[in-house]
């Protein structure tokens, strides 16, 4: 990326400074406690820090579940993408759009859907198929992360050059120009999206914990738990630190040809994939998968009667925790925008240390949620009086922690598709960035920052780990309140908060197809 | 057309400069709105009342609510997770020591609660409602009131054990009977586990205590992470049987899974069942003393235990109160410990099972 800045301006100090204050600060103060406490007592310290005896046990069975969803989503989730992409009929169109609507339903949706339905088969059918326990979990949490893969798959379809796959087919079959041709193309990106499922199945508990097993990542919080220290916290989460950064460090190539792959418009959809008879069963197959996928959250959230008959009194019972949910997530998008927005642009600009600040923020993505909410503690709690403390203050620190990476992550990709040459006319009649930033890269990243900011706001409203930790007294978000009651079995109540987080998702599923259909006129391209 | 030019040119500097100042003037407003929004949010209610607790939430939220119907008093409390079970929130109490940021600790077991009197995070107060509670039940200085309680049972399922006796024991888990990979615990090192590990090392002794856990260990008797997942593999039917409190069973029981409830050690001669009870506690230096008072008052109050058994979350009361319980337990033998006893014994439980289960 040519350098094509001079100085930091004065915003994109400040844009640093509260992005480093809520998400760079505490973690390494934590960081610092941590190395604190190793040099205090290196030989403890060390066997934390190479977990052996239990913690090595539950690493080691951590990062297999972890493998297990990324490996069943990269093949299941890959499948379907190239029979979603390429079948042309109005069902897959549909299907299409059914996929990434239910994108964003939060996990503990899909664990409730799916120990309901498993109960209901062995009622029904005398089968004992278990309830808890790794089996399930590694279900569950493969169709929560199903859509990811297929999306990638999609997106790395689109971006494969047609004349290419015309001049093999010239001399070989639709299956030998898929598997030599087409497949190589398209493994990159969908390897990214394993290796994106893959950490987020190594540093989220939320589904392994409903199905009874414990994943390491959930050491991280009952360590914090049981002695209140953040440097202990930091020195159980490195493990987990590492494997995230190593797998960064190998998918790094596959990044940037995805980057400069999806940057690129194709005509792919006019030549199409087409395959023979020998595949109609397999894609029937993948078919049904991603009806199941979708129709199983979905009817068990809508169609339990007895969840309308109380879903009044549920609603207005929990107002306090939708109201709470809405506006902390909310005001985390509107935190995270401005920041976001400076910063992807310094590093579209910016050369080498663009490359660096790319790569903190990829990392700052890839923390466990609990590590994120305990750092903020740690930083936060001595220094800010009450009245700040017990404010909004926190729980909106920590989402924009969490999740105002990922908009960096989205904005950077779509300020990457702006010609480089506007700014540099632009320059010609104006020093002024700021100006130069509204008035050409602004509305040509609008779609984009609407697009990330809707995907924020759902994560936001779905979070967990760190939340939980940092919610003043008297505050509690909805998924608190669902995860607290899910301990005890799925109830009325319970579907009737889901189905409300349901529909929410939905809402902003939508929207982001629209903002995506707004993209795609301006470049003439689609699905 | 020199003259138009400039005029054109100046319309549309004009506008630019309209267009910039138009959003950073909605770039400052909206974070001006944030900045509001963050320091009026944090600002203190001035009726309100700090509940931290440890009780389930669909058992406690029910009675907080209730209560601020009733007096008016705007509740904030802070729930215990089943990750961290209570120890979480007790650390969080006493890492508040300097600043408390609560008002009042309802613990739904009681080792913990003596932990928070011992680290002197707790001020006395001695509640007219607590008259007629046993004298063990109050602690002598005030500092904490126990009432209702919970008993340590075993969740069985009964399709899996057809054929066999039923438990009726915790000697049960030693027996050759049983299949080890069969039955269950919950990690003896958080909550009620722990709690009724250090009420068996105060009754049988340190020695026979550890034996009894040594054994259970080289058994390989399975052991899960909390009383739910014990609840829910055995309702699941992965598990014979296991030991759970009575508010978790019951959740499996109302699911109408194939479960029985028994209480262990009844026979004559055994040492009984261990029945914790919940506790209530005043924190010192809260923001809210006399609220905090008010609610404790309203806790230990008849009426409120009557509920809190008809919910299911307690088995046992020490008063004479009518009520009828989904979880029976009248007349049930209970284990005879000292409650100071069994919280001298936190720390070496603490020691000696995290050496046999952890390390």
């Amino acid at each position: 990326m040519k350098n094509i800045r001079k100085s930091i301006k004065i915003y994109e100090y400040l844009a640093f400074i509260i992005f480093a204050a809520i998400a760079l600060l505490p973690l390494l103060l934590s960081a610092f406690y941590g190395l604190k406490n190793v040099s205090a007592s290196p030989i403890k310290y060390i066997e934390m820090i190479i977990p052996s005896g239990r913690k090595g046990v539950l690493l080691a069975k951590s990062t297999g579940y972890a493998l297990a969803v990324s490996s069943i989503t990269l093949m299941v989730g890959g499948w379907c993408g190239v029979v979603l992409f390429s079948v042309k009929s109005n069902l897959m169109r549909s299907l299409r759009w059914l996929v990434l609507l239910t994108a964003l339903i939060p996990p503990y949706i899909h664990a409730l859907a799916w120990s309901d339905v498993l109960n209901l088969i062995n009622k029904r059918l005398g089968f004992n198929i278990s309830i808890t326990g790794w089996g399930i979990s590694i279900l569950t949490q493969s169709m929560h992360f199903l859509p990811v893969a297929i999306i990638f798959t999609m997106i790395a379809l689109k971006s494969v050059r047609a004349d290419i796959i015309d001049a093999g087919r010239i001399f070989h079959s639709e299956g030998t120009v898929f598997l030599k041709i087409v497949l190589p193309m398209i493994l990159p990106v969908m390897l990214i999206s394993s290796g994106i499922i893959f950490i987020l199945s190594l540093t989220d508990y939320t589904i392994p914990s409903l199905f009874g097993i414990n994943i390491y990542s959930m050491e991280i919080f009952t360590q914090f738990s049981a002695g209140g220290n953040p440097g202990d916290a930091f020195i159980i989460a490195l493990p987990v630190l590492i494997i995230t950064i190593l797998i960064i460090m190998g998918l790094k190539g596959f990044i940037k040809s995805f980057l400069s792959g999806v940057l690129r418009s194709s005509d792919m959809s006019s030549t199409g994939l087409k395959f023979g008879s020998a595949t109609e069963y397999p894609a029937a197959l993948a078919v049904m998968v991603v009806i199941v996928q979708i129709a199983v959250p979905a009817c068990v959230i809508t169609f339990d009667t007895s969840m309308w008959t109380d879903l009044f009194k549920t609603i207005s019972g929990s107002m306090s925790e939708i109201s709470y949910s809405l506006i902390i997530s909310m005001t985390a998008v509107l935190v995270s925008i401005p920041v976001s927005l400076v910063i992807a642009n310094y590093i579209s600009e910016a050369g080498l240390s663009g490359k660096i600040v790319m790569l903190f923020n990829i990392i700052l993505f890839t923390v466990p949620s609990s590590l994120v909410g305990i750092s903020l503690i740690s930083l936060w709690n001595s220094i800010l009086p009450d009245s700040l403390y017990n404010s909004l203050l926190l729980p909106v620190m920590s989402l924009t922690a969490r999740f105002a990476p990922l908009m960096v992550m989205i904005i950077s990709v779509q300020s990457g598709t702006i010609d480089k040459t506007f700014t540099e006319a632009a320059l010609l009649h104006t020093s002024d960035r700021l100006r130069i930033f509204v008035k050409t890269r602004l509305n040509i990243l609008l779609p984009g920052i609407i697009a990330s900011s809707v995907l924020m706001f759902i994560l936001s409203m779905g979070e967990l780990g760190a939340t939980l930790l940092v919610m003043p007294p008297g505050a509690s978000t909805l998924t608190v309140k669902i995860y607290n009651y899910l301990h005890y079995g799925s109830t009325e109540a319970v579907k009737g908060l889901c189905f409300i987080v349901f529909i929410v998702s939905l809402f902003a599923g939508y929207v982001v197809i629209s903002v995506s259909g707004i993209i795609r006129k301006s470049k003439s391209g689609g699905f | 057309m020199q003259l138009f030019a400039t005029a054109a040119e100046i319309r549309y500097k004009v506008l630019e400069e309209t267009t910039l100042k138009k959003t950073l003037k909605l770039l400052v407003m909206v974070n001006l709105l944030i900045i509001v929004a963050l320091f009026t949010t944090g600002c203190k209610i001035k009726n309100e009342v700090v509940i931290y607790t440890s009780v389930d939430r669909n058992f406690s939220e029910p009675v907080l609510q209730e209560f601020e119907k009733e007096t008016g008093i705007k509740v904030k409390p802070v729930y215990d997770v089943e990750a961290a079970k209570t120890t979480g929130l007790v650390n969080k109490i006493i890492a508040e020591r300097e600043k408390a940021r609560a008002d009042v600790f309802w613990n739904g077991e009681i080792a913990q609660t003596m932990r928070l009197k011992q680290e002197g995070v707790l001020t006395p107060y001695v509640s007219s409602e607590s008259s007629e509670l046993p004298e063990n039940f109050k602690q002598p200085e005030g500092y904490w009131t126990a009432f209702g309680g919970r008993a340590r049972v075993f969740i069985v399922n009964t399709d899996m054990i057809k054929g066999i006796d039923k438990p009726d024991s915790i000697y049960d888990f030693l027996e050759s009977e049983y299949p080890s990979k069969k039955i269950a615990i919950a990690k003896p090192l958080f909550g009620t586990t722990a709690t009724q590990a250090a009420a068996l090392y105060a009754l049988l002794g340190k020695k026979d205590g550890y034996d009894f856990y040594k054994k259970l260990h080289e058994r390989n008797v399975v052991v899960l992470d909390g009383n739910s997942v014990v609840r829910d593999y055995v309702a699941d039917g992965k598990l014979m049987f296991g030991l759970t409190d009575t508010d978790d069973a019951l959740g499996a029981v109302e699911r109408g899974k194939p479960v029985e409830i028994i209480y262990p050690d009844q026979d004559e001669g055994g040492i009984g069942t261990l029945v914790i009870p919940n506790t209530v506690a005043l924190i010192k230096d809260g923001p809210n003393p006399d609220n905090g008072k008010i609610f404790i008052d309203y806790l230990l109050k008849k009426d409120t235990m009557k509920k809190l058994i008809e919910s299911g979350w307690c088995q046992v009361t020490v008063r004479d109160i009518e009520v009828k319980s989904p979880v029976p337990a009248n007349n049930i033998r209970t284990m005879n410990v000292e409650w100071e006893q069994v919280f001298e014994n936190m720390d070496t439980i603490n020691k000696d099972l995290k050496e046999i289960f952890v390390d």
